[in-house]
Formats: C-alpha cells, structure tokens, sequence
C-alpha cells in the first residue's frame, strides 16, 4: 500500500473541508458550522467578483460606453435597476414596483404562448396515440392514454371524489406513484455517484493511494 | 395614488400583450423588440442582484454588532468574502489564481461534498419509503425497487426467469420508464401548464398582485 | 588549497553554462511565402517545431516602422509587435520511468548529411558486415535507445540536443495481436461471393489468422524503418513514430510539427502590397514553476506583392457535337484549391479567338501593349461561377479564358482543349419559382421546384442470431480486409504465390442458424418543400397498417414468416390528406427469404444556386448555395434583414457527375419582406385564443356570494394541525418559499401559501423563520409576514431578522437551511416553490430532527423525495390550486374553476384525438403539431 501525498496545500485544505462536511451526518458540530460559513462567504464573494466585472462592466458598462450611440437605451433599465434597489429605503419602495411591473409583465407576456405550446398542444399530440389491439399497443398506447386522463381527473378540485368519479381519480393516483417510484429509482445511482466522486478525490488527488 | 397603484399594472398589462404578441411576429421590428426585451431583462437582473448582496452583508453585520447567537461565524463569513475579494485584485481571476483556487478548494468542494451527502440521504429516504403503509406507497416502492435493478447489469442476471420468456428486469423497467412514467409525467405537465397559463394570466390582467408588495 | 578551489568553481561555472547550452535556445527561422493570386495582402508563415522543445506558446512578431509603409500607424517608434499567439500542441513529457526503448544490442548507426536549410538530414542504418567500414568513415555512431515519448527535462538536459530531419518507426512486433483478427462486419459481397457455395443463407463472420508473409515479418523481430521501406498496414500496425535516436554523446530529435499561420490583412495589422515587412517567432515556455522565455528566431523579411490572377488548373471543357454544345468547368486543385479563397479575381471572361488564330500569342510584349485581348467576348461570369455552358460552338473554334482582378490585371489562359462527350439528358426539374419566404424576419428567400417523392429502401435482419461454426481450415480459404474484402481459395486455378500479402488465413466461419421468423425495417426519405408540408410516412405491409408520426424515418415489421409481401408507402399530409402525385407514392415486393439490405436509389445530379441584383450582367451572380438532388428547396439567408433590401435575381444550375449542366434563366425579381404574421404557428394562436377566453369568461362572471366547491387538499387542511403541535412543543417554525425567483409561478404560489401561515403563526404566537435564496422574494416575503402579523393585531412579534437572505449559490443555501433546523430545532417546515437537487438533503434533515412536514412543488423529479420524507405533499398543480383556495379573492376561485373547465376540455380534444387518430384521420392530430420556432 503506498502514499503518493499531494503536494499542493489547496488539495488539502479541500480535503479538511470535505471531512467537516461529512461530519454532519454523525451531528450538528462547529467544524460544520466553520465549512457552511466558509462557503458562504467565499460562494458569495465569488459571486460579487464575477457580478462586478462580468455583469456589471461587461454586459452593462462596457456596452454603453463604448458603443453609445446605438445602446443609450441601456440606460432605461438601469434606472429600473436603480428604482428596484430603492426598496431598502422604506419611505420610496414604491418605485421599485415599476422594474418588477416590467419584469413580471413581460415575462408573462414571454411565457404565454410557449407555456400553451409546449405545455399543453404538444402533451396533447403525444398522447394523441391509436388505439392498437396488439400487446405492444396495449401496454403502451392504451396505458399511456388512461394514465393521462386518470391524471387529469385526478387534478379536478371542482368535484368530491366519490362513486366513479373517485374510483378513477384513484387510478390516477396510482400512476403517479409508480410515476414517482421510477423517478426515485432513476436518480438513486446517480446520487451514489456523487459520493463515489468525493471518495475518489481524497483517495486519490490527495493521498495518492489510486492510480486510476 | 395613480403613480403607484395604477401604473404599474398599466405596465404590467401592455408589457404581456406586447410580449405575447411578439411570439407571432416574424417580421424584424418583432425581433428587435425581443432583443431589447432580454438585454433590458439583464441589466434590471444586474442591479437587483445588488439588492441581495447588500441585504447579506447588513444581515451579517447586524449580527456581530448584537451579537446573538453564532455571530462568530458571521465574522468568518465576511472574513471570506473579504479574502476572495483580496485575492480577486492582487491575483486576478485566471485560472489557477488564488481567487479561482479558493474557490474551488473550499467553495466547490464543499458544494460538491453536501451534494454528495444526498448519496446517505437517499439511503434513509429509501428505508423510510419501505416502511409503506399503503397500498399506494407499495406500488411507488415497488416501481422505485425495479428501475434500480433495472438500471444495473445486475438486474439481468438475476432474472431467471427471463429463460422462459418472461421479460426480464431491465425490460420491464424500461417499460416503465416508457410507460405509465410518461402517463404521471404528461398528467403533471398538463396541470402545470394549466396552471401556469392562468397564473401568467392573472399576473397579466392585475388579479394576482403577490409581487408587487403590499 | 586556494588553487583547488578556484580550479573547482571554475569547472562548475563551466559545466552549468554547458548544461544551459544543451539546447538550442531559439526557435528554427520561420519560412516565409507571399500568397500567389492574391491582391498582395496575405503572408504565409511556416516552421518547424521539434517534439523535445518544451514551450506551449508561439508568438508571431512583426516589425513596424511607422513610416511611409503602414499608413495607419502613427507611431514613429520601430518596433517588433505580436501579430498573433499561437498555442501549439506540444507533448508533455511522461512521467514513467523508461519513456524509451533500449536498443543497445542492436547494431543501428546513425549519421547525418547538412541540408540547405540550418537542418541537417538524420539517416539511421543498421549495421552490416558490407557497409560497416564505409558508415563509420562518415562518422556514424551507434545508436543506444529510441524515445517514443518525450523524457521530462533532466534527463534532456543530460546530453546536447540537435534537431534533425528523419521519419522514422521503431517496429514491435506484437506477437499476441498477430493470433486472431475477427472483423466487426463483413463486406456485402463476401455474402454474395459465397451465396451459391453455402447451403446457409445469412450473416457471416470469420475467424482468421495473418498471412504466412505477416508471420515471417514478425519473426524478424526489432527493426527500425523509414516509412517508405514496408507497407502503410504493417507500420500502422506494428509500428510507432520515434521522437529521438540517441546515442551515447547526443540526442536527435527527428519528430517535429510544421505551424504555420496565414495572416491576413486585418485592422489592427494590415498588409499592403509592395511594403516591405519583416517578421520573427518567439517561443514562450510557461509551465510551472519554470517561466522561461526562449531567445527570439532570426528575422525573414518579404514584400508580397499583388500578382496577376492564376489560371485554374483544372479547367475543362466538354463538348457535345451533336448539339455544339460547350460546358466549361473551372476550379482549382491542389494547392491552389487550398489557397483559392484569397485571391482577389473579379471575373472570368470566356473569348473565342477569330478565325485561323491556331495558337495564342506567347511574347509578353506583344500581350501587354493590346489594351483589349483578341477575340470574341463570349460570357462573363463572376468568380464565384462553377460551370459555364455555351450554345453554337463548332468543333474548330478556339476558346480561352481571361481572368481580371482588382487592379485590372489580366492573365489569359492557352486554348482550352475539347474533350468530346455525349450530353447527358440533364433537364431541369419542372416549377421553379424564387419567391421571398413567408413566415420569416425579411432576411430569407426562397426556391422550390419540382413535385415530392418518396424514396424508400428495406433490409431484411434476422432478430437474433444463434451461430453455427465450421472449421474450414482443410479448404484453405484466405480472406482481404481491404476495399474489396472478398475471399479466396487455394485451388488449381489459385495458388498460394497468389495470394496477396495483407491476406489472412481463414480458420473458421460462423453462420448462424436459420430462423423461420425475419424481422424487416423500412428507411424512407421525403424529398419535399415547405409547399407540400410533408409530415411523415404512412405504410400498409400487407395491408398491415403503420403510421410515423414522429417522422423518426423507420418502420420496424417484426417476426414475419418467409415469403413474398408488398409494401405500399404514402406521404401524409401537414392538412391530414395523402399527397396526390404519383412520386409520393411507393409500391414495392420484398422478398422475405434471405438477409438483404437495398440501397436508396438517389439521384446522382446536383444543383448550384446563383444570385445576382442584374439579369443582364452575369458577372453580378454569386453562388450561394448548394442543393442536393433530392432536395426540392433551397434558402437563401441573408442573415441580416438589412443585406436583403432591394432586388435580386436567382439562377439554377442543375450539374450532373459528368459536369454536364443545364441553366435557368434569371428568375425573379424577388423582392425580400419581413412577414407580419407567423401563419405557422396559427393553431397556438387560436388555443391562445380560445383558452384565454375561456379563463376570461370564469374569472370574470363569478357570482359573489356563490359558493363552489372546492375538494379538500391534504397539505393545505392539515397546516393548522401542523402549527398546533409546533406551538404545543414551543419550538419555531419554518418556511422555506424554495429557490425559484419572483417570477417562477410556483414561487408566487408559495408567498401566498406564506401569508396563510404567517397568519395562523401570529394567531398562535410562534416564531417564524423564513431563510430565502432570492433577494426579491425576501423582500416580498417581508412585505408578506409583516401584513399577515399587523392584521392579525400582533406587529410587535414580526422579526425582520428572521426573513433573511441566506445565500444564492445551491448548496451553500442547504447547507445553511439544515445547520438552522437543527440547531433552531425547528417543529413545522413548510417547503413551498421550486426546488433542484437539494429538496432531498432539506426534506431528510427536518424528517431527522422529527418535525412535521408539508411540501409542493411542480416539478416532477423532486416530488418522490418529498413524498417519502414529508408528511404531506402538494403534487404540482394542488400548489397552485393552494394559493387560489386561500386566497380571500373571488377572481381567484374563479381562476381554479376556470382550470377545471379547461381541463375537461383537454379531456375532450383528447379523447377525439385518441379516436382521429385510430382511424387513419391525421388532419386532427397534426393541428397540434404546431411547431413554435423562434
């Protein structure tokens, strides 16, 4: 069994990290509380770098000043921006409604037709399958069908469920949950992957144990 | 009164229908309203992400002027962010600079440890699921039981008796996933949509006003 | 003692200046080539990087002098000013312990020969009894090892490197890869070689060994070969590219890439003709911990000048006599095709030189004092002209070329020689029209013709394979892997001296057993345009009826028996119909026998489109495009709506693969509009429509006072039992609105739900505690508690500390969130809004801590998590069903009946659909096929 150590002393101090993490699944205790401080700290510093110089002289500053003629109009949402931020200052919250006004309203606006396009003509037109008396066309199409429209009474809030009503708003119910078990099972390999990453990363970036 | 009930939502209203409208619009004019709209869209998100940042550094300094609980981490809290900014002007931000290796040593290592974590959650969560105590909950354990089986080689391999032509675990999770999967995802999605049609609608119109405050 | 030691420092001082001097510390001098053709403003820069130099960038630099040459410049200093970096591709070094191969009891010698340029020619031998006095008389010395990767740098630094040129393979028979050779698939007709052989029909594969010829190369063991000196196969099979030969005193590093940049006058570093301009290349070294910058390379200098165009020198001219017809062909080969971009010729005209001219006039005197040339101006055509076709040639009359640039120099060709062929009957397909294009910004045109077909081909498979094997080996077969894969066997008329090298033994053949059941797959095509809509195809297999409505392109007929079926395929309408002309329709026999694979049978023309802004003047024609010949439109893009403004005129030209061609005339004009209406997307239109109206009309005419009901959620009856026992235990409670921003609509959802629970919160005295991830939610949620709390009579017990902002990155957030639920121990948590991969972590950490707790959320891939580890759970739509049900507002109930009525008529278009669709009526079903592009 041999240590190959890293050496760069940034492998380490992740490591340390990691381990604090990991601390919390035994219990809540100051070296987690130091990693979640640390993290958010430095994911927030990180964030108002990269905000300042990407964002703010990037997509803003640097736009404006250098090709003036053509984006003056810039400087319209930037006086939304400004009025949004009045929100901290109690007595004025009331011009920051104007930026979100804009915002929300167009994106509304934006999401309209997309939301009746995808959301519901183009679910209708998969659903929209034949009737095949075949095995292959009972197991999928039909069973597609009646788990839609099981699914759909089941979404009904207008009436009890009660009598036939109710029976197939349990069916619906049905398909949702074997629905959501797939899913569940889906994604359960996946996350287990995560930890294969981490374990990977000490075993091998920084104890050197690993050669693969 | 006007300015600040009703003009917003005048606002509102004809930003929705302009953008609705935009949608059917090819012509180039068209396009150059949406344009527009996304660079405009980016500039309000620049100055309100000021908004948060502010509001995090007050939160955290009021805490350390009233010293209420666990203030000592607020101090390391904005002792990090102050070192990123540091490293950020003395090293610049290329790769393998301090502020980039800060980052991803402490910061995304940790992210990626607590996602990670969600490797043990799933294990409780699993056990908590097999203790179901209906019939509806069996069937999403069952359905949960079979897609992970079937995602796995092994799946195949103990699935004896796939010899004698009944389907083996993998072909049966895979029917799942095609089939009553795709039936619950296309009922969610039919709601959803609904209700995201009457929700932008009434964000459109003024009935829904959550957003604007009191 | 003294003395000692300053003999000591001295012959250290002198052993580490050597060991600088172990490399040669600046890179070889850049070749330097002015572009021919061009209009003098491109250089060509090139140079050899050798494998062992250790830098990762290049940077070009040329030298300005800011005087009279570069107009632009304003700077009177001269100075050297990067042009470009350029990154090479360098290879690292390799941190194993023996990068190379020990040659050491092998004879090979190495020598050199000085070349013209400052690289000498490295020749490799081995050493036999014959040339040995003759080899070391030129100095040869033995060779100890070959590197085949580069040696990290103190084992470089060793001994003095010396770049040579030399392209050499270290051959390693590789004994264990010589035993057996299975291909993945076998060549067509290796199947049809052996059809009338075999009593099995079906796939084949074999089992081979290599050659007796492959076997005798292999025995001869290490070599060390030039590539010319064995077969391409065996040197990509055995052999591997050697980096060094190195000796005991020196290394040579033979391995080197040619970089090269092309630069091109630009703004920042123009070029102009006839000024003179130098340049150099510096090598920069910048990995860790070293930063070391190499000495620059000596300096080149070049005027490029702006040449005469240059003749194509593929230009041919294929002449139908029975027509006098011309067809003449330009382009450029080569070289020159590489480089063809960057020549500055404006047009190509076509002359026929007048009667008794026999051959072109050759002194240049005689060219250059003529202002016009002589001869009959025949066409003109810009240079973007592929293929000219002229009427009324006789076979006698002499044709030329006269190309002109951007200065006005000419270049003419010599006589164009004919080469007589037979036209092919090209006819150009019926209906061309160029027309603007609908549905579109005002930046595209577009041409469609012809009527659209339906092109179909099969393969009969066999489902799965159980194998059958046959030892051959008494019939001594040997099979190719070449182009042609066919197989031979020794027999009187074959013997094996026949038997080509690359050839493998055959040891086995495997068949597979035959079943009675095939499976068929039809792939099909659609030749159409955009005037057809053509969605997809509709099959009857024996009047077995499939549909592909996807337009996945493939049909699969699974478990037939064997005999003799009829496909018949159709083209189903966008409006539902199927299309009336005969080349959409397909009926064809497929025999189900044996394993086949058709082919489509494609057209084998092209056609090249031509736009231009005057139908007089050819030389205004550019090509823009091309169309394959089962294509039946072709758009033409202007990109920006701006470049499309006036008139333009379009010209097919349809080529066929003998350059035969047929032309249009000009068509158009066509003028270029932007579309006010998208009429493609007008089925979303009326769903909008019709949606909104439908949601209008309930929200709007709700009765007050009207009650209607509205079934109990579970999340929602049960947050005053979950707040109760939260205040029973005298512990806070906590809402989390999720990680979505103010416009998610499941965010707005859970801020109404917020101002419910705030509510009952401030009723029941509780402490509440909401963490946010958005700074406008937070502010939002404030507004929202701070309400709730003063309605209820209790501002005093709001605390805006509370409803904090925590962080906006995901994991930092859930990190946070479950440190406070432990640590505040919270009794009730409430996760309301959009939630990512972290709903599982916040959902277990509040299960662990033994709270109760209600979520919602609609997005499908974090609902099992919450269900398993909550309480209580609102599935998608119940969120937004929440809001509306806590909301005091009328028009809200009015919004959830207005979502029940809708719904049921999704039910109803559903249900219709299902029952259009099982009777063959496509017309319904497509209505919602409405494809919304940007």
């Amino acid at each position: 069994m041999t240590f190959n150590l890293s050496s760069n002393i940034w492998v380490w101090i992740a490591v340390f990290f990691t381990l604090s993490v990991y601390s919390f699944l035994w219990k809540d205790n100051p070296l987690f509380k130091f990693a979640e401080s640390v993290t958010v700290g430095v994911g927030m510093g990180y964030a108002m770098v990269q905000w300042f110089t990407l964002s703010l002289v990037g997509r803003f500053w640097t736009p404006l000043t250098t090709d003036f003629s053509s984006r003056f109009h810039l400087i319209i949402p930037a006086i939304m921006g400004l009025m949004l931020i009045t929100r901290l200052i109690p007595r004025f919250t009331w011009l920051s409604r104007y930026a979100l006004a804009f915002t929300m309203g167009a994106g509304s606006g934006f999401a309209l037709p997309r939301v009746i396009q995808a959301g519901v003509l183009q679910q209708l037109y998969a659903t929209m399958l034949p009737i095949e008396f075949s095995l292959h066309g009972f197991l999928y199409n039909f069973i597609i069908i009646v788990g839609v429209l099981s699914g759909l009474i089941y979404f009904f809030f207008s009436k009890e469920h009660k009598g036939w009503f109710g029976s197939i708003a349990n069916v619906g119910i049905w398909f949702l949950m074997v629905g959501f078990g797939a899913t569940f099972g889906y994604t359960v390999m996946a996350r287990l992957s995560l930890f294969i990453g981490r374990v990977l990363f000490v075993l091998r970036d920084a104890l050197g144990f690993l050669k693969i | 009164m006007f300015w600040k009930k009703q003009l917003p939502l005048i606002i509102v209203f004809m930003m929705g229908l302009i953008m609705t409208v935009q949608y059917f619009i090819p012509h180039h004019v068209s396009k150059w309203v949406y344009v527009n709209y996304v660079d405009w869209a980016i500039v309000i998100a620049i100055f309100g992400a000021f908004l948060g940042y502010f509001s995090f550094l007050r939160v955290h300094i009021t805490r350390i002027r009233k010293k209420t609980s666990n203030w000592v981490f607020s101090i390391i809290t904005l002792a990090s962010l102050l070192i990123m900014i540091v490293f950020a002007l003395i090293d610049g931000k290329g790769s393998d600079s301090l502020f980039q290796n800060m980052f991803l040593y402490t910061s995304a290592a940790i992210n990626a440890t607590v996602f990670s974590l969600l490797a043990f959650y799933i294990s409780s969560a699993s056990y908590r699921a097999f203790r179901a105590h209906s019939a509806q909950a069996v069937a999403l354990l069952l359905a949960a039981v079979i897609m992970m089986l079937g995602r796995v080689p092994i799946g195949d391999k103990i699935s004896f008796w796939s010899a004698w032509g009944i389907p083996s675990i993998n072909t049966v999770s895979q029917w799942i996933l095609n089939s009553p999967n795709m039936a619950a995802k296309r009922a969610i999605a039919l709601g959803v949509g609904l209700g995201s049609l009457l929700m932008t609608l009434k964000i459109i119109l003024g009935i829904e006003r959550t957003y604007l405050g009191n | 003692m003294r003395r000692l030691w300053l003999v000591f420092v001295v012959l250290l001082i002198l052993s580490l200046l050597q060991a600088e001097d172990t490399f040669p510390s600046k890179p070889l001098t850049p070749n330097l080539i002015d572009i021919p053709g061009d209009g003098g403003n491109n250089v060509y820069i090139s140079w050899k990087h050798f494998a062992t130099v250790p830098g990762i960038r290049y940077d070009i630099l040329r030298y300005t002098t800011g005087k009279d040459y570069d107009k632009h410049r304003s700077t009177d200093e001269a100075k050297f000013e990067v042009i470009t970096p350029l990154q090479v591709k360098t290879q690292l070094p390799v941190l194993e312990d023996e990068p190379y191969n020990d040659l050491s009891t092998y004879d090979f010698y190495i020598y050199t020969q000085s070349q013209e340029n400052d690289v000498p020619k490295v020749i490799a031998v081995k050493l036999t009894d014959e040339n040995r006095d003759s080899i070391l008389a030129l100095g040869a010395q033995k060779i100890v090892r070959v590197e085949l990767e580069v040696p990290p740098r103190e084992i470089l630094d060793e001994i003095p490197n010396i770049f040579g040129e030399g392209a050499y393979y270290l051959i390693l028979p590789d004994t264990l890869k010589a035993n057996v050779y299975r291909p993945k698939s076998v060549a067509e007709n290796v199947w049809e070689f052996y059809w009338s052989d075999l009593p099995y029909e079906g796939d084949l594969s074999l089992e081979l060994k290599p050659s007796q010829k492959e076997l005798d190369f292999i025995d001869k063991g290490v070599q060390l070969l030039l590539p010319g000196e064995i077969e391409q196969y065996y040197l990509f099979k055995y052999g591997k590219r050697i980096i060094s030969l190195v000796t005991d005193s020196v290394r040579y590093t033979v391995k080197y890439d040619n970089i090269s940049f092309l630069q091109r006058s630009s703004e920042e570093n123009p070029i102009y003709p006839d000024s003179h301009y130098i340049y150099k290349v510096c090598l920069v070294q910048t990995w860790k911990p070293i930063k070391k910058v190499f000495m620059d390379s000596d300096t080149v200098g070049i005027t490029p000048e702006n040449e005469p165009p240059i003749i194509p020198n593929t230009l041919t001219a294929l002449y139908d006599s029975t027509n006098n017809e011309l067809v003449l062909r330009l382009s450029y080969s080569g070289f020159l095709n590489n480089i063809k971009t960057l020549f500055d010729n404006v047009s190509y005209s076509f002359y026929k030189a007048p009667e008794g001219m026999e051959t072109m006039p050759v002194e240049e005197d005689s060219i250059e004092e003529e202002s016009t040339p002589i001869g009959e101006l025949l066409i003109k055509v810009s240079s973007t002209w592929k293929a000219v076709k002229l009427n009324d040639i006789k076979p006698n009359d002499n044709i030329f070329l006269v190309i002109t640039d951007t200065i006005g120099q000419t270049t003419k060709s010599d006589f164009i020689p004919f080469n007589p062929v037979t036209a092919e009957s090209l006819i150009l397909p019926p209906n061309i029209i160029a027309r603007d294009k609908s549905n579109d910004g005002g930046d595209q045109a577009i041409l469609v013709w012809d009527y659209p077909e339906l092109a179909v081909r099969y393969s009969v498979e066999n489902p799965t394979p159980n194998l059958r094997t046959e030892n051959v080996q008494e019939r001594k077969l040997y099979w190719i892997p070449a182009q042609d894969g066919s197989l031979i066997e020794i027999s009187d008329t074959i013997g094996l001296e026949e038997i080509p090298y690359e050839a493998q033994e055959v040891v086995n053949i495997i068949y597979p057993i035959p079943l009675d059941k095939l499976n068929i797959r039809v792939v099909y095509e659609m030749w159409s345009n955009e005037d057809d809509k053509a969605l997809y195809g509709e099959f009857r297999f024996n009047d077995k009826r499939k549909v592909d409505k996807e337009y996945t392109g493939e049909m699969k007929f699974e478990n037939i028996q064997p005999g003799t079926y009829t496909l018949i395929g159709r083209i189903v309408k966008k409006s539902g119909g199927l299309l009336k002309n005969p080349e959409s329709k397909v009926e064809i026999e497929i025999p189900v026998n044996k394993i086949i694979a058709t082919k489509f049978d494609k057209p084998d023309y092209y056609y090249a489109i031509y736009r231009g802004t005057d139908p007089e003047d050819l030389t205004t024609f550019r090509f823009v495009g091309k169309a394959d010949g089962t294509d039946r439109e072709f758009i033409d893009d202007f990109g920006d709506w701006k470049d499309a403004k006036g008139e333009f005129y379009y010209i097919v030209q349809v080529i066929g693969p003998s350059y035969w061609v047929a032309r249009t005339e000009p068509l158009g004009p066509v003028h270029i509009k932007g579309n006010w209406f998208n009429f493609s997307k007008l089925p979303i239109f009326f769903a909008v429509f019709i949606f909104v109206a439908v949601a209008l009309f309930f929200i709007y005419h709700i009765k007050k006072g009207r009650e209607f009901y509205v079934r109990p959620i579970a999340g929602i009856v049960h947050i005053d039992e979950a707040l109760g026992r939260a205040t029973e235990m005298g512990r806070p409670i906590m809402y989390v609105a999720g990680l979505g921003w103010i416009g998610d609509i499941a965010t707005i959802c859970s801020l109404t739900i917020l101002g419910k629970v705030a509510s009952k919160a401030a009723e029941y005295q509780n402490r509440l505690i909401v963490p946010c991830y958005d700074p406008i939610v937070m502010i939002v949620a404030q507004e929202t508690v701070k309400n709730a709390f003063m309605d209820a009579g209790r501002p005093d017990l709001y605390r805006e500390e509370d409803i904090y902002y925590i962080a906006a990155a995901q994991f930092a957030y859930a990190a946070a969130v479950s440190g406070l639920m432990i640590r505040e121990q919270t009794a009730a948590n409430f996760f309301m809004g959009r939630f990512y991969a972290e709903s599982l972590i916040l959902a277990e950490t509040g299960a662990s801590t033994g709270a109760i707790q209600v979520a919602g959320t609609d997005d499908m891939t974090q609902l099992p998590f919450f269900l398993t580890a909550c309480d209580y759970t609102l599935i998608g739509e119940e969120l937004y069903a929440a809001s509306a049900y806590l909301s005091k507002d009328p028009m809200q109930k009015g919004s959830l009946k207005a979502q029940d009525y809708l719904k049921a008529l999704e039910m109803l278009l559903l249900i219709i659909g299902v029952a259009a669709a099982t009777s063959g009526i496509y017309w319904f079903t497509n209505i919602f096929k409405a494809v919304g592009t940007e």
